[in-house]
């Protein structure tokens, strides 16, 4: 019972884990990119002074040619584009995604950098449109929660490797009879034991005769009252005190 | 004399009882935390996240009106409270909103200025949204898009309330009903008191 239960706790840790790193999808589907998308013709100049009010003046000389092009595609690369099932705005043809890549590319045109575009779009959308969460205050559970999830799991799962390695092999519960004369004569050979390790114990701990102790466990016979008991039994699973097989199979078994 | 049947008793290997406090610790560090995230974030709207826009100068722009082409910036509207609208000719909630904010437009004519931007539209299909529904405030083209990016916004409709000074105050996402949009209002007009 224990086991199973620490079975499911570690297979449910790795399902949450799993759950975890995956993506939760947008309740907004693709459906409005796919209804006809306008023809971008001109855009309207940014508002350079707002955006330069929010990240700062740019870094350096304005993007061209390919470079342009490139740095555009990686860009888009790490912003989510905010109408798609997961995908970036590089991945992603819809008009949402279409329109933030120009944004991109006329951001880089101007020379902000990677990260001030970022930050422009996250003061917009928050950190929500970011492809990849900072790695910052409860962004932590995601980028660490999966980690220490897997290594907890390998964690139970060696314990209980180790716990399995160390179990005695006598805990495994021995076979049923097969009959009933067989069940009754293992019954009377495991009283027979059984008595010989009860009395051995009992002569041990309440004689101060040294030989006994010495010679360790000893039989029936050092009991008369359960040596007759074991006669009485024997006869009845044998028909004979001797414990010789019995003359014929009993009618009561199980298996008719 | 022994009763026989109960010999063999002390034999059997006792079951184990209990349970082992340091996996049970570790099952449940590890569990408990999921569970209540689980717990608290299953059912929220991912999209559905506050705008970081909240409390800050809303993003100015100058769009072209559709009606005439003529160009009406925030700036322009600066004085009295904006409510910004970004809506679609595609958008089916729209339509339904649309009556919401036209009749809210001219209850609060004196005290509210209404705009809507249209969101990746194109102009023919919007005259005839207007033509058929009415028109009861201006409506801007948003072409590439460029103020819907600086609002952030994520799909159609979705409502800004912005107060005199122009700093947004609260954000909608969905068509509002009357309810809703008096929600919303009254702070823009308490706060100009």
């Amino acid at each position: 019972m224990r086991r199973s239960i620490l079975s499911w706790l570690a297979a449910s840790s790795m399902a949450a884990a799993a759950l975890l790193v995956s993506t939760p999808a947008p309740a907004q589907a693709e459906a409005a990119a796919a209804q006809g998308e306008p023809e971008v013709v001109e855009r309207a100049p940014l508002d350079r002074s707002f955006i330069v009010g929010v990240v700062g003046e740019p870094s350096g000389p304005g993007l061209e040619g390919e470079t342009l092009a490139r740095r555009t595609h990686e860009v888009g690369l790490l912003l989510r584009c905010p109408v798609c099932q997961g995908s970036s705005v590089s991945d992603s043809p819809s008009p949402t995604a279409i329109n933030m890549k120009n944004e991109v590319r006329d951001l880089l045109a101007q020379g902000f950098d990677q990260g001030q575009i970022l930050a422009w779009f996250e003061a917009s959308y928050g950190q929500f449109v970011l492809m990849e969460p900072k790695t910052e205050g409860l962004n932590l559970v995601v980028w660490l929660g999966p980690v220490v999830v897997l290594v907890g799991g390998l964690v139970l799962v060696l314990l209980q490797l180790r716990k399995l390695r160390g179990r005695p092999d006598d805990e495994v519960e021995p076979a049923p009879p097969s009959w009933a004369g067989d069940g009754i004569a293992a019954e009377a050979r495991t009283i027979g034991g059984a008595a010989a390790q009860t009395s051995a114990a009992a002569a041990a701990d309440t004689t101060t005769d040294d030989t006994t102790a010495r010679e360790g466990p000893r039989g029936p016979q050092g009991d008369p009252g359960l040596a007759s008991y074991l006669n009485e039994v024997q006869k009845l699973a044998y028909g004979a005190a001797d414990g010789g097989a019995p003359a014929s199979k009993p009618t009561s078994t199980k298996d008719s | 004399m022994s009763t026989g049947l109960h010999v063999n008793e002390p034999a059997r290997t006792a079951p184990r009882t209990g349970v082992n406090k340091g996996v049970l610790i570790v099952g449940l560090l590890l569990v408990v935390p999921l569970l209540l995230l689980f717990l608290f974030s299953f059912g929220n709207d991912p999209h559905a996240v506050r705008s970081p826009l909240i409390g800050r100068d809303a993003p100015p722009f100058t769009l072209a009106s559709v009606e005439d082409g003529s160009p009406v910036s925030l700036a322009s509207l600066r004085g009295k409270p904006v409510v910004v609208n970004f809506w679609a000719t595609w958008c089916e909630p729209c339509k339904q909103e649309h009556g919401v904010l036209t009749g809210g437009a001219m209850m609060y004519r004196d005290q509210v200025q209404f705009v809507g931007v249209v969101y990746e539209d194109e102009k023919p299909k919007i005259d005839a949204f207007l033509q058929r529904y009415g028109s009861g405030y201006p409506a801007l083209l948003d072409d590439g898009g460029k103020t819907a990016i600086a609002y952030g916004v994520t799909g159609v409709p979705e409502t800004f309330f912005i107060d005199a000074s122009g700093k947004v105050v609260s954000k909608y996402n969905g068509p509002l009903s009357p309810d809703l949009l008096r929600a919303h209002v009254m702070p823009l007009l308490e706060g100009g008191r």
